[in-house]
């Protein structure tokens, strides 16, 4: 009944009764007004009836002045309901008779004129009054009323409990579930979906309620999805606002944002560590007084970001460059790109400006300038030195065969004991080993890889050379020497080491004309920060530095990227090769040494060598390792397989070890070389081959050559190649390496060591 | 335009050649019931035919409504009445100046019964009357008899008389001659002479005042030559 009880349900009862209570009452009176028209109707019907009765009877006694006949008929209509009073008049209005008596004022009165036709004439005899009480028809009305309120009260109950007992069972009960669901919703879990405990009929009968519920479900599962959608939609939003200080704050170059009215209003923290001012000093303020020249602010800064302001001018986003002033009054160049903050419907919330401090670029892009002419000397070096080493590999070739059969000759010639030819050929054989010497030279400066480096005490190697240099020095030139003793060894090729200190102080001898000073000086810094004239490496860190100085009529400026090329010289012709420079600048940089050159017209040149100094951690080499101890023995009828394209050079090694009593098969195709020890393996106890070779090269006819017999002794030669050394040499399986030409001792020796240890 | 002296003669004769022809109609009523009424129709016959100016009409009406219609002018005479007691309450009538007939309200009983000669003699008795015959009912009401029965007609008066419900009745002369005469009743006769006799006048509407003495002069020619006792007699001998 609690339930009954509730608001809509009383607010329905209500109404219901209200609304029955309307119409009843309208009902009602429409009932009583029809009722009550009756009723006069009814009432008027008497009076006729009265009229058409009594009317000639009246007349009549009224002609005879028949008074008591007039009586009797007006007693008795008296008696008939609702009469309660009649009487007549004559034609003076005076009564004659009459009967019963008026006790209410309800009444209607009806006259009835009584006449008499009398000689064609209408003659007026009196008047009949009939007066009807319209109490009863009031009584009757009440009665109804009465029986109507009451029959339509209970009527009334009837229904509206029916109604309340039918609305609760089909609307009310299900609305208490729908209210008691929607109070459990939350918007953060997913409902379970409302369902009604409902007949079978109603279930799935397509009514308002199953609407309700239906929308309520929607509502529910749209409701935590758009919450759900909101949730994540504001973690996004968090994450981007955080994404966006994080990248913000993490820009690296100064950021600055003003409002529409040019005011700062948010900073980033490379700004403030930038321009060394705190986000309160500045917000609210214009960027004017960023700018190290307040005109600026106007011309780059106002009048590109505030067209407003400037009829005609338009908002610039380019780049542009002026330069700032931090807090502390010091300068910078800047890189500034700005832009207008703009909604996506357009709206204008103001401008970002992105200030990049160029300083650094400024001074990189110096660096980058050094940078691109030591690329552009680098890959000239390496071009003349592709250049020097293909015809080093020729050359080599030519000297093999010049200095093998002159060393023939010279053994040859032993026999006769003729001194002058003895001469000639060993003026013949000097020859040839000073071109080999150039070619040596030549390439070392193209090598990649060093000689043999060894741990070096500069101090010592200095003295020596001074001990050798000396005499090479005319006396007018004074040679001086600035040793510190105590630098760290540095690790080095000894001889190549010789050679460059030897080079640089022949070239400061002959910078000086008449009289001077050269002087080599040694030391240890440990703070370079340099380039290299040669590289254009950027040098930093520590150095053994040796400094070879004269007072010379130095360099000109544009010859100083030049100096270090092959075949560059400012010597008179014939007095120099032109190679000393770019044999130091290859020696040196194989050695991860760098040159610096330092020279003034007429005042003198400096080259400081800049040497790192030796790690005993990073290197161990044995200097004694690479002695050679050659001994050369008889060939024991050992039968050799020499393989070069270079038919004189094949024929000098045959002549070469069959005079030491080796057998020798030579041929100047590798292909057929292949075949040779295909047909008969056994038969050769060593191959000797070259490596630059047509068809198929050194490397790739001795892969096929183990196949056939892996444990084939093989000496590789090759006059220059960047792609083979003595590494891959051994590591490919051969029994050594050896580099054109060869001496014939050296091959010699290096034959009696491979086949004795065989 | 002057008109000729003749065409005004001529003119003029017509006019009054046509007054002098027109009749004027005359509408008596009389309250009276047969025979008197019978009686009075004869009398304006003779009338009307000794005024031939006149063109006399004559209609039997209820007694009152007679006077009443008459006293309106719808009808222009009533045929006959007592000036003296009509006058005061119809002040429009007035009395032609001779009478020719008198109303006599008779004492009747049975012929054993003893003659009375005035009202007051009824006292003892038990006594009739008839409604409208006002002065008669009038009359036995101011005597107070043993027992008074005012019945509607002459015939029920007669008929108690003669069943003896009733010693006398009281009623008009010649109406009580003729109700015995219907009913056929023996043994009762009228005692003469009559209780009241009053002459009885015609009674013209004052609008025909103008023709009182032509009336006068008729009814008195009437009575002279012996008209009115000549009709009086054959009404009579038709009781």
């Amino acid at each position: 009944m609690k339930r009954l009880k509730s608001k809509i349900s009383r607010i329905l009862v209500i109404y219901i009764v209200l609304f029955s209570s309307a119409i009843t009452l309208i009902l009602t009176a429409i009932q009583l007004n029809l009722d009550y028209k009756n009723g006069l109707t009814f009432l008027q019907q008497r009076i006729n009836q009265i009229k058409l009765t009594n009317t000639d009877s009246i007349k009549q006694a009224l002609w005879t002045l028949d008074n008591s006949s007039i009586q009797i008929q007006l007693d008795g209509m008296s008696r008939i309901n609702d009469v309660i009073f009649v009487n007549v008049t004559d034609q003076n209005n005076q009564v004659i008779a009459q009967s019963g008596k008026i006790n209410t004022k309800n009444i209607i009165t009806s006259k009835i004129t009584l006449s008499k036709e009398y000689r064609g004439k209408d003659t007026f005899l009196g008047t009949l009054t009939v007066i009807v009480t319209k109490e009863n028809l009031y009584q009757q009305l009440i009665d109804t009323v009465i029986v109507i309120l009451i029959s339509q009260a209970i009527k009334t109950f009837l229904v509206s409990l029916f109604v309340l007992i039918i609305f609760y069972y089909l609307v009310t009960r299900h609305l208490e579930k729908i209210a008691r669901h929607s109070d459990k919703l939350e918007i953060s879990t997913k409902a379970e979906p409302l369902v009604l405990n409902r007949t079978r009929f109603h279930k799935y009968h397509d009514d308002e309620l199953k609407h309700v519920v239906d929308s309520i479900n929607r509502m529910s599962n749209n409701i935590y999805e758009s919450y759900s959608k909101m949730i994540d939609n504001q973690i996004e939003l968090a994450e981007r606002e955080a994404k966006f200080s994080a990248i913000f704050d993490s820009i690296s170059d100064a950021v600055v944002i003003v409002d529409n009215n040019m005011q700062i209003v948010q900073l980033n923290p490379a700004f403030i560590e930038q321009f060394g001012y705190t986000f309160d000093e500045l917000k609210g303020q214009t960027t004017r007084l960023l700018f190290a020249h307040p005109e600026d602010y106007t011309r780059h800064g106002k009048n590109r970001y505030e067209p407003d302001t400037q009829p005609g001018s338009r908002a610039v986003t380019s780049i542009y460059n002026t330069d700032y002033r931090r807090k502390d009054g010091s300068t910078f160049p800047g890189e500034t790109l700005g832009g207008a903050i703009k909604l996506t419907a357009g709206s204008l919330r103001g401008y970002i400006a992105i200030i990049r401090d160029t300083t650094e670029r400024v001074k990189a892009k110096n660096e980058e300038q050094l940078l691109q002419q030591q690329l552009q000397q680098s890959q000239k070096l390496e071009s003349i030195g592709q250049l020097t080493g293909g015809i080093a590999h020729d050359f080599n070739n030519i000297l093999a065969s010049i200095l093998g059969y002159s060393e023939l000759t010279m053994m040859q010639l032993s026999k006769y004991n003729d001194k002058d030819l003895d001469n000639y050929v060993e003026q013949i054989q000097l020859a040839g080993e000073r071109a080999r010497d150039l070619v040596a030279q030549m390439l070392s400066f193209s090598r990649s890889t060093p000689g043999e480096p060894q741990q070096v005490k500069l101090p010592e190697l200095i003295h020596e050379v001074v001990t050798l240099l000396r005499p090479a020095i005319p006396s007018s030139i004074k040679l001086l020497t600035e040793i510190d003793e105590k630098v760290p060894m540095v690790l080095m090729d000894i001889t190549q080491m010789h050679q460059v200190i030897m080079n640089l102080c022949i070239n400061a001898r002959d910078a000086i004309v008449n009289d001077g000073t050269l002087t080599i000086k040694l030391s240890y810094d440990k703070n370079v920060d340099s380039i290299c004239t040669s590289c254009k490496d950027i040098l930093h860190g520590e150095f053994v530095k040796l400094t070879i100085q004269d007072t010379g009529s130095g360099i000109k400026p544009e010859l100083t990227d030049s100096i270090f090329e092959p075949f560059m010289s400012t010597k008179g012709v014939g007095k120099g090769t032109g190679m000393g420079l770019s044999v130091v600048h290859g020696i040196l940089h194989k050695h991860h040494s760098h040159i610096i050159v330092e020279s003034e017209i007429n005042l003198g040149s400096s080259f400081h060598i800049l040497i790192p100094p030796f790690n005993a951690s990073t290197e161990n080499n044995k200097p004694d390792d690479i002695k050679e101890k050659i001994t050369v023995d008889d060939g024991k009828q050992k039968n050799i397989l020499v393989v070069d394209d270079e038919e004189s050079i094949a024929v000098f090694l045959k002549s070469l070890l069959t005079t030491y009593n080796y057998r020798v098969t030579y041929t100047t195709s590798s292909k057929d070389a292949v075949k040779l020890f295909t047909t008969s393996p056994n038969d050769f106890d060593l191959i000797i081959t070259d490596q630059t070779m047509p068809e198929l090269s050194g490397t790739e006819m001795i892969k096929q050559i183990f196949d056939i017999k892996p444990d084939i002794p093989v000496i590789l030669c090759s006059g220059y190649s960047e792609n083979i050394n003595m590494d891959s040499a051994l590591e490919m399986g051969c029994a050594t390496y050896l580099e054109k030409p060869v001496k014939g001792k050296t091959l010699l020796k290096t034959l009696h060591e491979i086949l004795s240890n065989k | 335009m002057k008109i000729k002296p003749y065409i005004s003669i001529i003119f003029l004769f017509f006019i009054f050649s046509f007054q002098a022809t027109a009749e004027t109609k005359l509408h008596i009523t009389t309250g009276f019931t047969p025979p008197v009424s019978d009686f009075y129709r004869n009398i304006l016959k003779e009338v009307d035919k000794r005024m031939p100016e006149l063109s006399i009409s004559f209609e039997v009406l209820p007694a009152e409504r007679s006077l009443i219609l008459s006293n309106q002018g719808v009808n222009d005479g009533e045929c006959c009445r007592i000036p003296l007691i009509i006058t005061r309450q119809y002040k429009n009538l007035i009395p032609v100046n001779h009478s020719f007939f008198s109303a006599r309200f008779s004492a009747f009983a049975k012929k054993n019964r003893k003659p009375i000669e005035k009202f007051s003699e009824l006292k003892p008795y038990s006594v009739g009357s008839v409604e409208g015959w006002k002065i008669a009912v009038n009359k036995v009401k101011e005597v107070e008899p043993a027992e008074t029965h005012i019945v509607t007609t002459p015939e029920q008066m007669f008929q108690m008389l003669d069943k003896d419900r009733i010693d006398y009745g009281i009623v008009g002369y010649l109406s009580g001659l003729k109700s015995i005469s219907n009913l056929k009743i023996k043994g009762i006769r009228a005692i003469d002479p009559p209780l009241i006799e009053k002459p009885l006048y015609i009674m013209l509407h004052i609008k025909h005042k103008n023709l009182i003495p032509e009336f006068n002069k008729v009814i008195l020619n009437m009575k002279n030559d012996g008209t009115i006792n000549l009709l009086y007699n054959q009404l009579l001998k038709s009781l």
